[in-house]
């Protein structure tokens, strides 16, 4: 299984396929992520990322194969079980209750965490990172706009205190400066607390410059895998798709 | 005989009733529990004209149609701000409004009904039995099963299906959301009051419990028993549901009352067992009797990933799309100036509370530009758009269209006067195909208008022929034909963005707002969409575009306005923006 050695593997895909009702969408797929690592799930459009992103964290149907989070098979099981258990999901889709104030967005983020410093931390570093969030704090979310949207569904996942955090990209959406800053973020919170992250992204310049090794899908199967510096030596990347 | 020629009256009355009510609810998503309401007052129109008036059979039918249709239309027009959760409640006062004042008039016999109605007859026929009754109804059903038909399985069915779906975005693609919904509800009223006419005729009775709320929710069960939205799930669902009752009663040897108790116990725990395992109901939506014969076979290994399979995506031009920012300029030398304004844009603002999204923008798109809309999130980009496509009305500020001024109009009014635009968020009808997706785009369809689509056939499929060339090629044009034939909610994000971009190219609009038409394409296909909208002022169209993705907008954008706090700050190409320290700095944060 490539170059990763196999201590400390938090996160691991056994051959696993993947879909939605009968109809698998993701066939075989075998990937591992190592405690305090970025891994990236490349490949185009309808290509399986979201839906393997989906199958780990309960929200598509595992037809076979294994989902092992800390050496345990978790396949379909429920997804609030696996929040629990700090394996937390970040939709693709703008994921905001719109009626909800922002503050209370975000702190249904954080309903796993018991500790309330915790909290209170995850809190500040979250209105940091946005600091638009912070203005917009007692307004319902959906008089946001759809990048402040965005933003506030990437706060939510970063409250939950997750150990597995899955990125479905993040960055769709955020102007520059505020993509780039968030993915500084992720790697701080990777170094200092040990973070995993399984990160979906179309912006390959920020999946590049963030994860440690890529797994390239094509139509619902891993064709490719390997650290991106090596990767990159050898094949065009975005011709890899 | 006669037994048997009474439940097939039965059937057909409650089949027709169906079909109308899956127009409203399957359709068109206006769940009504007034149905039965409405078709009491053709019952009681005809009931009262024929007794009171002494008017004959056919035109009291006819009048009767009429006075349902009206109160459907009534009834379409506080529904039409409404959403679904709010408009069963107000078609559920509406219904229980209607038969207690049955229930309460003197007039109209009040529990009792109206009584002794005259035996109908036709051409000096008489319809006292059921079997005589029987032919004269299935005729009329025939009808009605035909002008259903021809309603739902068109492009007008496909239009009321995008409502169901997305007002907004049919809205955005020129639909004008009022006419269809007064126009469904008063055609759907109709066929329910004829039924309702012919039910009183042949019990010779109006009375409440005909039409009170327990017959509406019942013919709602019908639908989704059958399956809503579905052409044929109602017919079997109303079938089933008429005839058990008798079916019950024969071989249980129970009685009338106790069977109507135990068919009521059947039905729900039908409708719970249906719902857990084919909550689309028996024939669902999408069902196609080939599709299922085929899945009969086994599933071909891998069958899903080639169903997903993307076309060749195009030659990936020389350029590197993992690269940073580094503009190729787009046709180097247009005089931008030179160029006619197509849209001009003065003092716009708009206000959400205390927050100034839109502060008195000026701008322009010019004939043939292509211009890009740049900024922090937040800066009223979005805000922008929905200004000036009709989506929210200014505080103030005008917005012309090739001179004229729009500001005020309705979405679908300005679509159809030739600007039309995309969403961040996609809206696309997830529950239709892609290529419907596209072809609803096509404008001026007669086949979307009622009187065309039923007088002018031949120029209706010709239309439609036309729609389905134009929906190909646009979706050729954004790589997707191989999957025309797919429900777009089948399909990821990124497709879900290009299938976009086919729809609104399908729009033959002059003016096209893209909002973050790249966000979420997958690299490869960035070159590919910037190619596509590159290539649109060649075809005459004026293009503004809101996008993150600057590599691509350097590629795009023969002028840009940088937009921040609700302001336009700063002009130019996307070079001379990036040039300027201060533009970066509240861009990149740099």
């Amino acid at each position: 299984m490539g170059t990763q050695g196999s201590d400390g593997i938090v996160l691991q895909l056994e051959r696993v396929r993947a879909g939605y009702g009968g109809r698998p969408v993701v066939f075989d797929v075998s990937l591992q992520l190592r405690r305090g690592s970025v891994v990236a799930l490349l490949g185009h459009n309808g290509a399986g990322k979201s839906t393997t992103l989906r199958a780990i964290v309960g929200l598509a149907r595992v037809h076979a194969g294994a989902v092992l989070l800390d050496g345990r098979d978790i396949a379909n099981r429920p997804c609030e079980e696996n929040i629990r258990d700090g394996l937390v999901y970040l939709p693709q889709e703008r994921a905001v209750f719109g009626e909800l104030s922002v503050r209370d967005n975000l702190l249904l983020g954080a309903q796993v965490v018991k500790d309330r410093q915790a909290r209170e931390q995850r809190l500040e570093r979250v209105l940091t990172l946005f600091p638009v969030l912070r203005e917009r704090w007692a307004q319902p979310a959906r008089t946001l706009s759809g990048g402040q949207q965005r933003m506030l569904s990437v706060g939510i996942a970063l409250m939950a205190g997750a150990k597995v955090l899955l990125l479905d990209e993040p960055s769709l959406g955020l102007a520059p400066a505020v993509a780039q800053s968030l993915m500084n973020t992720i790697r701080e919170l990777v170094k200092s607390e040990g973070l995993s992250v399984l990160i979906v992204e179309q912006n390959l310049r920020l999946a590049l410059d963030l994860a440690q090794y890529l797994y390239i899908l094509r139509m619902g199967q891993l064709v490719l895998e390997g650290p991106p510096q090596e990767l990159e030596e050898q094949h065009q990347l975005w011709q890899l798709f | 005989m006669e037994y048997r020629f009474d439940i097939a009256n039965q059937v057909l009355i409650f089949v027709v009733l169906s079909l109308s009510l899956n127009l409203l609810i399957g359709y068109a998503g206006q769940v009504s529990l007034a149905h039965a309401a409405i078709a009491g007052i053709g019952g009681y129109a005809a009931a009262k004209l024929a007794i009171a008036n002494g008017m004959d059979f056919v035109p009291s039918l006819v009048l009767a149609t009429l006075m349902a249709a009206a109160a459907g239309a009534f009834l379409s027009v506080p529904a039409l701000r409404l959403t679904v959760q709010h408009l069963i409640l107000l078609t559920l006062a509406a219904a229980v409004v209607l038969v207690t004042i049955a229930n309460s008039t003197r007039d109209l016999g009040g529990a009792y009904g109206l009584v002794g109605m005259p035996v109908p007859s036709i051409f000096g026929k008489s319809l006292a039995k059921p079997s005589q009754f029987f032919w004269f109804l299935l005729c009329v059903s025939a009808i009605c099963a035909l002008l259903y038909w021809r309603l739902a399985d068109s492009p007008y069915g496909r239009v009321l299906r995008a409502l169901r779906e997305d007002e907004l975005a049919a809205r955005a693609v020129g639909k004008n959301v009022f006419v269809y919904k007064v126009q469904v509800f008063a055609l759907a009223s109709a066929m329910a009051g004829l039924m309702g006419a012919l039910w009183a005729y042949y019990l010779r009775l109006a009375s409440p419990v005909q039409f009170n709320v327990t017959q509406s929710l019942l013919l709602v069960t019908m639908v989704i028993f059958g399956g809503m939205g579905s052409l044929l799930g109602p017919v079997v669902g109303a079938a089933l549901i008429v005839v058990s009752s008798p079916i019950l009663e024969k071989n249980l040897d129970i009685g009338a009352e106790k069977a109507a108790l135990i068919r009521l116990v059947i039905y729900g725990a039908a409708l719970v067992v249906l719902m857990r395992l084919r909550p689309e109901g028996l024939i669902p939506e999408h069902f196609s009797f080939r599709r299922a014969l085929a899945r009969l076979g086994l599933p071909l290994p891998g069958a899903g990933a080639a169903a997903g399979q993307q076309s060749p995506p195009p030659a990936a031009g020389a350029a590197d799309p993992a690269a940073p920012a580094g503009p190729g300029q787009p046709d180097a030398g247009i005089d931008i100036a030179a160029r006619t304004p197509v849209v001009t844009v003065e003092g716009l603002r708009k206000a959400f509370g205390g927050i100034v999204a839109v502060d008195g923008v000026d701008l322009a798109l010019r004939e043939r530009v292509v211009t890009g809309l740049v900024g922090p999130n937040g800066a009223g980009k979005t805000t922008l758009f929905n200004l000036l496509t009709g989506v929210i009305p200014p505080d103030g500020g005008t917005i012309r269209l090739k001179g004229k001024d729009i500001t005020g109009m309705t979405p679908d009014a300005i679509a159809r006067l030739g600007m039309a635009r995309s969403f961040q968020d996609v809206r696309l009808f997830l529950r239709m195909t892609v290529l419907e997706n596209v072809m609803l785009a096509y404008s001026r369809h007669p086949g979307e208008h009622l009187p065309l689509l039923l007088g002018a056939p031949l120029a209706t499929s010709r239309a439609e022929r036309r729609a389905r060339e134009l929906a190909l090629e646009c979706l050729s044009f954004v790589g997707l034909v191989d999957k025309a034939g797919m429900l777009a909610g089948g399909l990821s994000f990124g497709e879900q963005k290009l299938v976009a971009i086919a729809r609104l190219l399908a729009t033959g609009a002059d003016v096209l707002l893209l909002d973050e038409p790249i966000s979420g394409v997958d690299p490869q296909w960035v070159d590919r969409v910037a190619l596509v909208i590159r290539a649109l002022p060649a075809q005459g169209k004026t293009v503004c575009v809101v996008e993150h993705n600057l590599y691509a907008l350097g590629q795009l954008a023969d002028h840009c306005y940088f937009m921040e706090s609700g302001r336009i700050t700063a002009e130019g190409s996307l070079q001379e923006l990036m040039a300027d320290p201060r533009l970066i700095a509240a861009y990149f944060g740099a």
